[in-house]
């Protein structure tokens, strides 16, 4: 079983309690004794068909700078739960030149 | 018109963020733009927003800062940025619907550019704007179908940020004739020449026709005497001669090289002769040691008419510094064009360059002191911004004219055609590249027909001209040979690979 946990006032709550659960658990565990599982950055560029295109691409036109540097710094871009260019524009924009 | 897109911010995101999921047409279309050398342009207004959401995003996506610069900073020095116009008309309704959008395409409309847009309300309100996969089509569909003698707007448009520089300088100081960019030209061409003065002055013509009357106004010239120059030359090297009352004599060209004969001079000498005006015609030296001790042994003076060899060599040395002085055109069609009519003469002589600036400017040295009666032929201050930015790539253009000339000699193969021989590759800079052929007026007609331009580089020699009615009788063999048969090819620094490989096949396909 998952459980979704939302930290509120440095304290991990469960957000999503069972029918057994009458009151929300408080769990107190420090932040970095949360299991992390770390990104394998290789097997994720090869599972990614952008950036397997991206590589093919960059070795075509080896000359070019700018495909060369993408391919160096590449990292997979999210496209969940993520602004649009023009919301991250307007607030931007909103911090810029205020309301 | 070439191929130019503007790429609007959605598009550069999609590149930058690598959005291949969202538009799988954008590696396409970059690889498009590589393989056909076509420019990513954008508006100068769109800097702010690509730049602010692409480091947003890219931190989002777990790039470092120094990572994402790189990127940026690679992106930045590939793209070309093009001005926002000032003059907005703000009642147009795409000004009034979405004003970023309109002065987006009003910097389009400047370079003749379309938009390259995901933004459906922008292909909906602008008539220029294109998608991603619209844009492909259209590139994959270019063929090079005419092929201009001399694409003008191609060539400065690559110049394009340079001259805008220096034109706002110019606007902004306000101060149109002897100012500090004609200074800063004068000084510059003199260097790259190697002769101590360069004079700006207003054409190629005048050039050495103020070189001629300031002769005459040291007394080293009078009227009536004679000015060597070769038969096949343009007509303003004769005119400057019998304007100034001086006498031309003609002499033969050599078949091979279109550059005057040496060995035909000395017989044109007589006690009247005071000058050999050599021109090196179309790009190539036509200074030899022969000429040099011709003038020693005379006490001649050599003029050199360099108005289509900027930048061409004789041993290490440049034509315009062979002689005692030289005449420039910077005429646009040149190999170093102005934006209309421009010229320089060079010289190691102080007491010339002196004289041609006084007789260039209305005879006067001191203002409103005339102690010459002179003429008023001066740069201006816009031409010379703009030879001062072409000047610095001068040499690369010449090097591509180069390897166009050689990629001609090396291809093109019709016993029918008579190619230019190159024995010193330093000692040409190819402004025109000449070919004969026997049948040339059916070859020209057979290459337009093709869609290639040609022009011939003289169709009428100067002896049959109707102002030189004196010499209509006169015979020069090889001058009229070359004026019947020679064909120039298209010949530029923009001139593409597909449009030379079109241009052979098109010559070797002639019978």
């Amino acid at each position: 079983m998952i459980l979704e946990v939302q930290k509120i006032d440095n304290q991990y709550v469960i957000k999503n309690p069972t029918k057994n659960m009458e009151e929300h658990f408080f769990l107190n565990i420090a932040a970095k004794d949360i299991l992390k599982q770390k990104p394998n950055k290789k097997r994720i560029q090869q599972e990614d068909k952008s950036f397997a295109q991206l590589q093919t691409m960059a070795k075509a036109y080896p000359k070019d700078a700018l495909l060369q540097m993408m391919v160096k710094y590449y990292k997979p871009h999210s496209t969940v739960n993520q602004l649009s260019d023009k919301e991250v524009l307007q607030k931007h924009l909103m911090e810029k030149y205020g309301k | 018109m070439a191929n130019r897109y503007i790429w609007d911010n959605n598009i550069c995101l999609d590149l930058l963020l690598y959005r291949y999921q969202s538009n799988t047409e954008i590696a396409l279309l970059y690889q498009l733009c590589i393989d056909k050398s076509i420019e990513i342009y954008l508006s100068s207004s769109q800097l702010q927003a690509i730049q602010y959401v692409y480091f947003s995003k890219s931190k989002d996506d777990g790039t470092t800062k120094e990572n994402a610069s790189k990127i940026w900073d690679t992106f930045v020095s590939k793209i070309v940025i093009v001005k926002t116009p000032s003059y907005i008309d703000f009642t147009n309704d795409l000004a009034i619907s979405d004003i970023e959008d309109y002065v987006i395409t009003l910097s389009a409309e400047t370079i003749g550019a379309k938009i390259i847009t995901g933004d459906k309300q922008f292909l909906k309100h602008s008539p220029i704007t294109l998608t991603t996969q619209q844009a492909i089509d259209e590139i994959k569909k270019t063929e090079t179908k005419q092929i201009a003698f001399l694409d003008l707007e191609k060539i400065n448009f690559s110049y394009k940020t340079e001259i805008e520089k220096g034109i706002d300088r110019v606007v902004k100081r306000g101060w149109y004739l002897l100012g500090n960019e004609v200074k800063a030209f004068d000084t510059n061409y003199a260097q790259y020449i190697g002769t101590k003065h360069s004079i700006g002055v207003a054409n190629g013509l005048d050039a050495l026709r103020l070189i001629l009357a300031a002769y005459i106004e040291m007394g080293v010239l009078t009227p009536g005497d004679e000015v060597i120059v070769p038969a096949n030359t343009y007509i303003a090297s004769i005119l400057a001669i019998s304007d100034n009352k001086l006498v031309p004599i003609l002499v033969e060209p050599q078949l091979e090289t279109y550059q005057i004969d040496d060995t035909k001079i000395e017989q044109a000498i007589t006690a009247k002769t005071k000058a050999i005006m050599i021109v090196h015609l179309y790009g190539q030296c036509a200074y030899t040691e022969t000429i040099a001790q011709l003038c020693k042994k005379h006490s001649l003076k050599l003029i050199e008419d360099n108005a289509q060899a900027h930048g061409c060599m004789f041993d290490k040395r440049k034509t315009g510094s062979l002689g005692d002085a030289a005449g420039h055109s910077f005429y646009p069609g040149k190999n170093l064009g102005a934006f209309g009519d421009a010229g320089a003469v060079t010289t190691n002589d102080g007491a010339l360059a002196d004289m041609v600036r006084t007789l260039a400017n209305y005879g006067s040295h001191k203002k409103y002191v005339f102690d010459h009666r002179g003429v008023n032929s001066r740069l201006d201050e816009i031409q010379a911004t703009v030879l001062t930015a072409k000047l610095s790539h001068l040499d690369n253009d010449t090097q591509k004219r180069k390897d166009i000339a050689r990629y001609y000699i090396e291809h093109i193969k019709n016993f029918e055609i008579t190619l230019p021989i190159i024995t010193d590759w330093d000692a040409h800079v190819f402004h025109i590249f000449p070919i004969r052929c026997s049948r040339r007026d059916e070859l020209q007609k057979y290459l337009l027909e093709k869609g290639i331009q040609t022009l011939i580089h003289y169709p009428i020699p100067p002896h049959k001209q109707g102002c030189y009615k004196e010499w209509n009788n006169d015979s020069y063999p090889i001058t009229e040979q070359i004026h019947f048969q020679e064909l120039s090819l298209p010949m530029s620094q923009v001139l593409h690979k597909d449009e030379m490989e079109k241009i052979v096949k098109t010559i070797n396909s002639f019978k």
